[in-house]
């Protein structure tokens, strides 16, 4: 056990030089076994993920360089499934609807949740647990039901609708996922309402755990409560904010669920993200390799910012 | 993180990768050459399936619930009664699994014997390249399949041998003697209340329209937020207004006819619609009314007339009363061509060891017999006219002559979906910036004509 256990000893060390060091406390030769008889304790778990993950993943790359209609033999594309991509009008109206949607799905809901964190923590607000635990319903629920809900609130006759009515509003009632403007922002909407609990509960979880002898500092220095804000409570939450950032970035640009079930792309191609035209050409019209392209882009793409904002908020660790 | 450690990690991810890419590393697909075996076998069929000792067919379908499972378990109890030699195995998935799984379980060294390959290019057709569903001509001859079934029909079911061209050539599948038809339902009280009748004639019906616009009647619920809400009249109007030939011509690619032509029907019909939007004959805010919540507002009795698949109205008991239901009539007079296939394709694996069991399952599949158990359930029959719908329930004894109608005249043409691999969607796009107003009639014509145009080149 205690040969495991020096791991993690050895991870949390920036200097590559220091197991050496280590190594004279420990008998001649258990250091240079360690990093593969760890390796041995890691294989379950690493087999599991190489059949499961890394397999597929290969077959994935490798698919994306083919034309092949899931049944006769495929032929050599090279790279064109990759340039298509990018001359596909169908897609790059794509990729701009995704960046509608990081703002809907994590810009948004982050704005909402700080303010609505800094608001709930600095005081004691009554009955903040019901309400905490009101915002988070919507994390709970299952995109399938999201959707339909949300189908009903935006009909023509739903809720939305009949309240414009009743404020003397009618005007501007619309069949809002029918609308060529409306849809996209609509649809976005509902990915803010999704991801707005959990950032408010990330939020003011990372609020609790600032100590309160930084905000009695500030005070003494004769900061406001926005002065508060943005040099005691920002930098507080740089761990909750790359973790929040991570998951609605990757959110937004996997979105798929919500507008498969609701305009399918539509009205038009108004609605359409890479994740619809990636689904059509794997499933519905086979061109297996230009959809694996299209996967295989997503993926780099999630990887790269995961990397960003990884790097961003381990750099300001320091 | 350490570096060493990092540098490990990366090791093993990057092997890891490596050794997955050279396992995947062969060309993925069918690697013989389709056309080798896909030549009808020679040889005598035995039709006697009483004499052909114990067989066990592995039957995969996606008939997994409601009406659907009640049918199909009622054949297999017929069938195995009529030749207790014969075990049925079934196995039942939902459609869009089944459509998933089928390549993947035909490739495999122990596929079903039959199975539910979906008509069109995208299963079908792909399944016949790769050489994967027997070949059926010499079944059809022996058990008089050509016939017995309606030649619209039959084609539906359709291949060249090198799998090019649809709805001519070898027999790859068989229909069943259940039918999927796009119907126009009324309501009767409505029709009634506007002092219209049944429609006899297209005038007839463009003129109940009207008399319901003006008597503040919706004349047509539809939800089109899915963009497939449009195509069931789209279908049914260009049925109504094309050529019956012309249309089966286009949707098997055999180049004789194209879409932007006026005998397909197709742009009659989508300036049509758009005519009936501008004149609001449609659902009020249709392009954001979900399909589900126009069918229900039909049923509400909230619209004169919905077109729909048969069968799949979201009826109450006793709710059907209320109700009627018939095949779009043509402008010419003659008989009504309806949008109809078999509820399912039945094909027989390439590697099937017991064909000839497996030839006898589809012929009862196809039988009256089957066709009779389907009007028993309440469900739409094919294939034999002579049916009847048990019970008094008008919306059926409708459903059911109206299917029968259509075997009698040989008046079916597949679905136009079944055209290209992405005509479908191209089309739904289309005809929703067209009731947008984003388009016009020549927009959503000339996008339909070349992405079949595309389409034909790759299989020229």
């Amino acid at each position: 056990m205690s040969i495991t256990l020096s791991k993690p000893e050895q991870g949390t060390n920036a200097d590559p030089a220091a197991p050496p060091r280590r190594r004279v406390r420990k008998p001649a030769g258990a250091g240079r076994r360690r990093p593969w008889l760890g390796l041995l304790y890691l294989a379950p778990g690493l087999l599991i993920y190489a059949v499961v993950v890394l397999y597929p993943v290969g077959q994935g790359v490798w698919l994306s360089f083919f034309h092949w209609n899931g049944i006769t033999a495929a032929t050599w594309a090279g790279f064109s499934n990759y340039s298509g991509f990018f001359q596909d009008p169908t897609l790059r109206a794509a990729g701009e609807h995704t960046l509608v949607f990081i703002v809907f799905f994590s810009v948004l809901p982050i704005a909402l949740g700080l303010l609505t964190a800094a608001l709930t923590t600095s005081k004691r607000v009554r009955a903040g647990g019901v309400f905490r635990a009101v915002v988070f319903i919507p994390q709970t629920l299952t995109p399938a039901v999201t959707a339909v809900v949300w189908k009903r609130i935006y009909a023509p006759d739903g809720p939305i609708n009949d309240a414009l009515t009743a404020v003397g509003l009618g005007h501007l009632a619309k069949g809002w996922l029918g609308e060529y403007t409306w849809a996209l922002p609509a649809l976005g909407l509902i990915g803010t309402w999704g991801a707005f609990g959990l950032c408010t509960l990330m939020f003011i979880a990372g609020m609790q755990s600032i100590p309160t002898e930084l905000y009695d500092a500030a005070r003494v220095d004769g900061a406001g409560p926005i002065r508060e804000f943005f040099t005691v409570t920002l930098p507080g939450l740089r761990g909750p904010l790359a973790v929040v950032l991570t998951l609605t970035l990757v959110g937004a640009i996997r979105v798929f669920d919500i507008v498969w079930l609701t305009t399918r792309g539509g009205p038009g191609t108004s609605t359409v993200t890479p994740t619809i035209v990636l689904y059509e050409r794997a499933f519905s019209n086979p061109d297996i390799g230009s959809a694996a392209a299209i996967g295989v882009i997503l993926s780099v793409l999630a990887l790269l910012v995961t990397l960003v904002i990884v790097k961003v908020a381990g750099e300001r660790d320091r | 993180m350490s570096r060493r450690r990092s540098s490990v990690l990366v090791g093993i991810v990057g092997c890891a990768a490596a050794a997955s890419l050279a396992l995947s590393g062969c060309t993925p697909g069918a690697t013989s050459s389709a056309t080798g075996n896909n030549a009808a076998p020679t040889g005598a069929v035995s039709t006697d399936a009483a004499k052909l000792g114990h067989v066990t067919l592995n039957v995969l379908d996606y008939f997994s619930g409601g009406v659907d499972n009640a049918w199909m378990k009622a054949v297999v109890t017929a069938f195995e009664k009529k030749y207790p030699n014969i075990t049925i195995k079934r196995t039942s998935m939902s459609w869009g699994d089944v459509m998933q799984a089928l390549p993947l379980k035909l490739r495999s060294s122990t596929p079903p014997d039959i199975v539910p390959a979906n008509n069109g290019w995208q299963s079908l057709g792909t399944l016949v390249q790769g050489g994967l569903v027997l070949n059926l001509d010499h079944f059809a001859q022996a058990y008089g399949w050509k016939q017995k079934v309606p030649q619209s029909i039959l084609a539906e079911h359709e291949f060249s041998t090198n799998g090019k061209q649809m709805g001519t050539g070898s027999l790859y599948g068989m229909p069943v003697a259940r039918s999927s038809m796009i119907e126009a339902y009324y309501n009767r009280a409505l029709l009634k209340r506007i002092a219209g009748g049944v429609p006899k004639t297209y005038n007839d019906f463009v003129a109940d329209l009207a008399k319901a616009k003006a008597a503040g009647v919706t004349p047509i619920a539809m939800g089109n937020v899915e963009q497939v809400g449009v195509t069931t009249p789209l279908y049914s109007v260009m049925n109504a207004l094309g050529d019956q030939k012309s249309i089966a011509s286009l949707i098997y690619s055999h180049g004789s006819s194209s879409i932007s032509n006026s005998k397909s029907g197709f742009p009659q019909a989508v300036s049509q619609l758009a005519d009936w939007a501008k004149k609001g004959y449609f659902t009020n805010g249709f392009g954001a009314v979900a399909g589900a919540d126009a069918a229900q507002a039909f049923v509400d009795g909230k619209a004169l007339f919905h077109f729909d698949y048969s069968g799949s109205l979201p009826l109450k008991p006793g709710q059907s009363k209320q109700f009627g239901s018939f095949v779009l009539p043509r402008n010419d007079g003659k008989p009504a061509v309806a949008t109809m296939s078999s509820a399912t394709n039945f094909s027989v694996s390439a590697k099937c060891a017991h064909p000839d069991a497996a030839a006898a399952f589809l012929n009862f599949a196809a039988s009256p017999t089957a066709a009779q158990l389907a009007t028993n359930l309440g469900t739409d029959p094919m294939l034999d006219p002579s049916v009847k719908a048990s019970g008094s329930d008008p919306l059926f004894a409708d459903d059911v002559a109206n299917a029968n109608s259509v075997t009698t005249h040989d008046a079916s043409v597949p679905y136009l979906d079944w055209a290209t691999p992405s005509l479908l969607q191209t089309i739904e796009v289309k005809m929703q910036d067209l009731l947008a107003g984003k388009t016009d009639v020549a927009g959503v014509v000339s996008a339909a004509q070349a992405d079949d145009s595309k389409f034909r080149k790759t299989i020229s």
